[in-house]
């Protein structure tokens, strides 16, 4: 699964989602009976806010949003991984800071140390400091993967609207076309743009576009095809509904009502499927390395790095179980978080009271 | 409900169990069948006929070149050695070039056929027939007569045409006349081969997975081979090569440099060689339009190669790590027409000093501005020159090598140190070679020739003015003609005269960097005896007869 | 949902065709097949200009994207560049191989997968869903290659304190396999740790998924109202929430079977096994388009068959999704 920049129906919850989205968020307040809430008729206050008696007497307004973040914190692997997560990115964004010498430090007289205290993840091939290698290949991983999830999050979703939303021809064309990147095998689309655009930074005009921002944008052009299809669908089952009549008929445009009203419904798929892009993304770098495609040199990545020690064998471990286990925290923890949101923005699971 | 998922558990876990088991129970003895040597290679032949250019892998000749046996071959002193031939070839007019060798009286094929003259003759006008997809013609081309009496075949060649590896192409493997008479050549012996000349013949082959090769009996030209079989295991992956090697799947294997040889040299069941070979790295500079202006200027290309510390590079990839024992073992690369080890060696490119002060001092000499006035450790400003420029060259080569990019990133650091920037352009092997090289698009190169103890006699297609090779598109003419000189000249002594004078000048113009001869390697596990590492392309089974196997 | 199948079908081969313009495209544009040969300084130039003769490789190319064309349809995809070599018969070798490792490797992580899912549904955040979670994570989130070299180290080590061969870490088969029942042992062994890596993910993503529709599933209506029914709770689990929340498995694993035929890349260049993937690495290496075009034509059909599939399966089994 992680072999394959993931396509539409590679992604895990993606048929789940659609079930979700398209029966979950619009349902009606008699499915919190369950967590000992007495619930009010719904009030035509719009899509957004729900009143509901807690235990006692007062009456607490509290926005879905609000609920949703409190299931979220009620999940503890989660909101530990979201700890993790803003560390990581802390040292990431402070790596200069943080990392007690550059990614470049050769010391030739120092070659593959094993990990002591002066150098606490030892020393590479060339003497750098692997910690500090990690550090920075953190960055610019975690810089790659969010951006390529960001950007790929922006493109599925701008092409499954207009495809869910206007359907017929145009939704036909679009999801032919969504067929036809995904047939596309991801090696060779990446072995063009490196021959032409992935090898350094292209200048535009006056805009400088690095190597890295150049491998990410390949990726972006290959991931997006999933949550296409998913906020596809949710625009298919929503656009028949009263809320959108109703916003037709009181003359909203058609770019209105997809962002307005059509599109806050799928922010929860959404969101769970931009972090699952994330935890692949950089898995599939890390691939990449391996086969030969990624960052240039001396830009450290955690997947070129793991890549690179893997000819080390067992007799330098440090080489690759250092950027290993931070690629698994990494995941494991973006994973969590996903499921977690997940659990948040479903009000159908149960939760332990 | 938890009985029935109670079953289902066990049920899994029995099926698992038994996959454990079962395979473990009916495991034969590890030893293979006695008298088998495993070798481990990452690339897997396409053809079984090396003549053609689909034939034309390292892997293909180590696997058959114990099959269709040379007249002579290189041993691991790089000096050719009669194995078919009855004693060397002797010259017997040197203009026009003619010179006659004999195949030994007990040389046969593998079928009782007498081999001759006739076989090379085949040889020959197989090779010459523009039909066939030939790798290469180069002296073939330039024989005009091709004399046969029995056993003794008397080559001539054209006039002022003289072949300088006459040798090396004489000993060339003689086909079979018998069986290429009539055939498509290009489909010849592509999945299997019914021949041998040499102490192996061709048994049977998986494709994907394994060749065999089996004694033939019928060999007589030398000492017959000691093992039953020799299997060819094909595993793409360097990595999974140790992990089989450790394992006992494969006994013996030719790697490519890398940091697990380390550990293999510390474990006592495994024997390793290292040794130089016909691998040299190097730096080329782009002379064409597409290159950088500033590498057009001699001064700037001399401080070039002055601000990188070669030796430096050399030590810490190879001797530090413990790859090779001692920097001995892998002096550095002083020429870029022979090679250290070789005895027409000249140490022609040292002149040129690791000096960072000389850097800074030519290139103020030259005029440029903004760069470091003593070298830096983390130096920003990097020079620019009058008329050409910022010194800031993109560095091109393959991706996915892992010593090249070590190489790359010391160069960096050092010129950076000094005011010269290195700007990385890594890509897959096929696009960088098809297309970036040949094009010209590019400003400095860094790869590996591969060539052999004759390749210095054709450096004329890689340095001369318009030579094949030449993708610098350098071009200075005086070099050029002593080069294309000594390309036909027979005599090793004055052709050797000729290549040294003609580097002495390319290397005052600095038009390549030479870096380090790339050393070869040759793991077997201890159980094997025999193996001696060959820096040739002949390969490592140039003496397979000889090898045998414990248990 | 004939007309629907069909009109699918339809656009799949537009489809199909724009892939194999713009992937035949872009193969010719970025390598050479012939560099490797070009390279060689003694290279014969008569060869090098028949195989550009024979093979039209001096012709523009969209011109040799039609003769491209032309060998698929007649010729059974045609011959390499280099050596004009069948490339049908090596296609059918490496996709038997293929085969057997994705088809395994499938077969045995959905039912873990399955088990593991339902499990973790049913005692949701106890323990054994934690685990299950934890387990499932780590297993997305390891490297593929790195873990295919710990198995490999694994096994290594346990032949070498034990002596005693389990399994093996490269190849297909061993040097002599034999025939009949040593020959699938032996097979067996070879391919359990390749099937033991591509296992690790499928399961962990197919298990998430499981867990997930489980769960759903068991909180929905009418899964309460056969409990209020009175019916026993393994009834209700088994017959009732276990099969529809199979539905959306189906379909995934449906789609991820048709991707995986195209060869799972890093898996078979760990292991040396002889399959799709190290096919078309090797073949987009040397440049060749060839037998990349063939390699596309066969998986691009398995790609979009599969879709297909899971979208008629999901259509068929869950009776709220229709398509008109």
């Amino acid at each position: 699964m992680t072999e394959r920049p993931p396509s539409a129906d590679q992604l895990p919850e993606d048929r789940e989602e659609v079930g979700i989205a398209a029966g979950g968020v619009s349902r009606p307040a008699a499915a919190r009976l369950g967590s000992g809430a007495v619930a009010l008729p719904e009030e035509p206050t719009g899509p957004g806010l729900e009143l509901t008696y807690e235990s006692g007497v007062e009456l607490k307004a509290r926005s879905q949003w609000a609920y949703a973040r409190m299931r979220f914190f009620r999940h503890r692997l989660a909101v530990a991984s979201l700890v993790v997560l803003v560390a990581l990115a802390f040292v990431a964004i402070f790596a200069k800071q943080v990392a007690p010498h550059g990614f470049n430090d050769q010391d030739l007289l120092n070659i593959a140390a094993k990990p002591s205290w002066e150098h606490p993840f030892g020393t590479d091939l060339l003497g750098r400091d692997y910690l500090s290698r990690v550090i920075f290949g953190l960055r610019t991983s975690l810089w790659v993967a969010f951006f390529v999830s960001i950007l790929s999050t922006l493109i599925g979703t701008a092409i499954g609207a207009v495809a869910g939303y206007y359907g017929g021809v145009i939704d036909n064309l679009l999801m032919r076309f969504t067929d036809l990147i995904l047939t596309l095998p991801g090696l060779a689309v990446l072995l063009t743009a490196a021959a032409f655009l992935g090898q350094e930074a292209q200048r535009i005009g006056p805009i400088t576009i690095s190597q890295t921002v150049m491998i990410g944008l390949i990726l972006a052009f290959l991931f997006w095809t999933g949550l296409a299809r998913i906020v596809r669908g949710v625009f298919l089952s929503l656009r028949e509904k009263e809320f959108v009549e109703a916003a037709r008929a009181s003359g909203a445009s058609d770019l209105r009502i997809i962002v307005r009203h059509i599109l806050p419904n799928t922010v929860g798929p959404i969101v769970v499927t931009m972090t699952l892009i994330v935890a692949t993304a950089i898995l599939v770098e890390a691939a990449l390395s391996f086969l030969g495609f990624g960052i240039q040199p001396p830009n450290p990545a955690l997947g070129s790095l793991i890549a690179d020690g893997n000819v080390g064998g067992l007799g330098f471990w440090w080489l690759v179980t250092f950027p290993g286990l931070v690629i698994v925290l990494i995941a494991l923890a973006i994973n969590f978080i996903g499921d977690g949101l997940r659990d948040a923005l479903d009000p159908t699971q149960r939760i332990r009271a | 409900m938890r009985k029935r998922w109670l079953l289902l558990l066990t049920g899994t876990l029995a099926l698992v169990g038994s996959l454990i088991v079962g395979p473990a129970a009916t495991a034969k003895s590890e030893a293979p069948a006695a008298g088998t040597v495993i070798i481990g290679h990452d690339q897997e032949p396409t053809t079984l006929n090396f003549y053609i250019s689909e034939g034309n892998l390292y892997a293909t000749s180590l696997a058959m070149s114990p099959v269709l046996v040379g007249g002579m071959i290189y041993n691991d002193k790089a000096k050719l050695i009669p194995v078919l031939f009855d004693g060397e070839p002797k010259i017997l007019k040197a203009e026009p070039l003619t010179v006659t060798f004999r195949y030994k009286a007990n040389a046969k094929w593998s079928d009782g056929r007498q081999i001759t003259g006739n076989d090379f003759l085949a040889t020959y006008r197989t090779i010459m027939n523009p039909n066939w997809d030939i790798t290469s013609r180069e002296g073939w081309e330039d024989i005009a007569s091709v004399k046969v009496k029995g056993k003794t075949v008397t080559v001539t060649w054209k006039k002022g045409k003289a072949y300088a590896a006459w040798d090396a192409l004489v000993a060339t493997s003689p086909m079979p006349a018998h069986k290429v008479a009539g055939q498509n050549f290009n489909d010849l012996w592509r999945d299997s081969i019914d021949i041998a000349s040499g102490p192996f013949k061709f048994l049977s082959r998986q494709k994907g997975t394994q060749l065999v090769l089996a004694r033939n009996d019928a060999y007589t030209a030398g000492p017959k081979a000691k093992l039953d079989r020799i299997v060819f295991r094909y595993i793409p992956s360097t990595p999974s090569i140790f992990q089989a090697l450790q394992s006992g799947e494969i006994q013996v294997t030719e790697p490519q440099p890398q940091l697990q040889i380390v550990d293999i040299r510390k474990n006592p069941r495994f024997k390793v060689q290292s040794g130089p070979g016909y691998f040299w790295e190097h730096m080329d500079i782009q002379f064409g339009p597409k290159g950088h202006p500033a590498l057009k200027q001699k001064y700037i290309r001399q401080a070039l190669i002055q601000g990188i510390n070669r030796a430096q590079v050399r030590e810490a990839l190879y001797v530090r790590p413990g790859l090779v024992g001692s920097v001995k073992e892998l002096p550095v690369l002083q020429s870029h027409i022979f090679k250290p080890f070789e005895q027409y060696y000249q140490p022609n490119w040292g002149i040129w000093k690791f000096s960072q002060r000389n850097v800074i001092a030519t290139l103020k000499k030259g005029g440029c501005t903004g760069g470091p006035d003593v070298p830096t450790a983390n130096n920003d400003k990097i020079w620019t020159c009058p008329g050409v420029g910022k010194l800031s060259f993109r560095f091109t080569t393959t991706s996915g090598n892992q010593l090249r990019a070590l190489t790359f990133e010391i160069a960096q650091k050092q010129l950076r140190s000094v005011g010269i920037e290195l700007v990385p352009r890594f890509g897959p092997a096929g696009t960088v070679f098809g297309q970036v090289l040949p094009s010209g698009d590019w400003d400095i190169f860094m790869f590996t020739w591969v060539g052999g103890p004759t390749s210095s006699a054709t450096s004329f297609g890689l340095y001369g003015c318009g030579g094949d090779q030449n993708y610098m598109n350098y071009c200075n003419k005086k070099a050029s003609d002593l080069l294309k000189k000594a390309q036909f000249t027979p005599d090793p002594n004055e052709r050797a005269k000729l290549l040294n004078q003609a580097e002495k000048i390319m290397a005052q113009d600095v038009m390549s960097i030479p870096m380090y001869v790339r050393p070869g390697f040759l793991i077997n596990a201890t159980s094997v005896k025999g193996p001696i590492l060959n820096p040739t392309q002949q390969g490592s089974t140039w003496n397979a007869e000889t090898w045998t196997v414990s248990a | 949902m004939l007309t629907y199948v069909i009109r699918r079908l339809l656009y799949s081969i537009v489809v199909l065709v724009a892939a194999s313009f713009i992937i035949f495209t872009f193969v010719s544009v970025s390598a050479d097949p012939l560099s490797f040969l070009k390279m060689q300084p003694t290279a014969s130039e008569i060869t090098i200009q028949n195989i550009t003769k024979r093979k039209h490789l001096d012709e523009p190319i969209p011109v040799r994207y039609l003769y491209w064309v032309k060998d698929a349809l007649t010729n059974k995809f045609g011959t390499t560049t280099i050596g004009d070599r069948p490339i049908l018969p090596d296609l059918t070798r490496v996709m038997g191989h293929t085969l057997q490792l994705v088809v395994a490797a499938e077969l045995l992580a959905v039912i873990i997968a399955v088990a593991i899912g339902v499990f973790s549904a049913l005692r949701q955040y106890s323990a054994f869903d934690y685990a299950a979670t934890t387990f499932s994570f780590v297993g997305l989130a390891t490297p593929v290659f790195w873990l295919g070299l710990m198995l490999q180290v694994l096994f290594v080590n346990i032949y070498l304190w034990f002596d005693v061969r389990i399994f093996y870490t490269a190849n297909l088969s061993g040097v002599d396999p034999g025939t009949g029942l040593h020959f699938l042992l032996d097979r067996i062994q070879h391919l359990a740790l390749p099937i033991m890596t591509l296992m690790v993910a499928s399961i962990a993503s197919y298990s998430r998924y499981m867990r997930s529709s489980m769960l759903e599933v068991i909180n929905s209506d009418y899964v309460r109202t056969a409990r209020a029914k009175g019916l026993p709770e393994r009834r209700v689990t088994m017959r009732h929430a276990f099969r529809n929340a199979l539905i959306p498995l189906v379909t995934i694993v449906a789609l991820n079977f048709g991707s995986l035929l195209g060869g799972a890349v890093v898996t078979e260049t760990v292991f040396a096994l002889d399959g799709m993937g190290l096919y078309f690495v090797n073949q987009l290496n040397a440049g060749d388009p060839y037998p990349v075009m063939a390699w596309l034509m066969v998986t691009a059909t398995m790609v979009i068959v599969f879709n297909l599939i899971a979208d008629i399966a999901y259509g068929y089994l869950d009776p709220r999704v229709r398509y008109d």
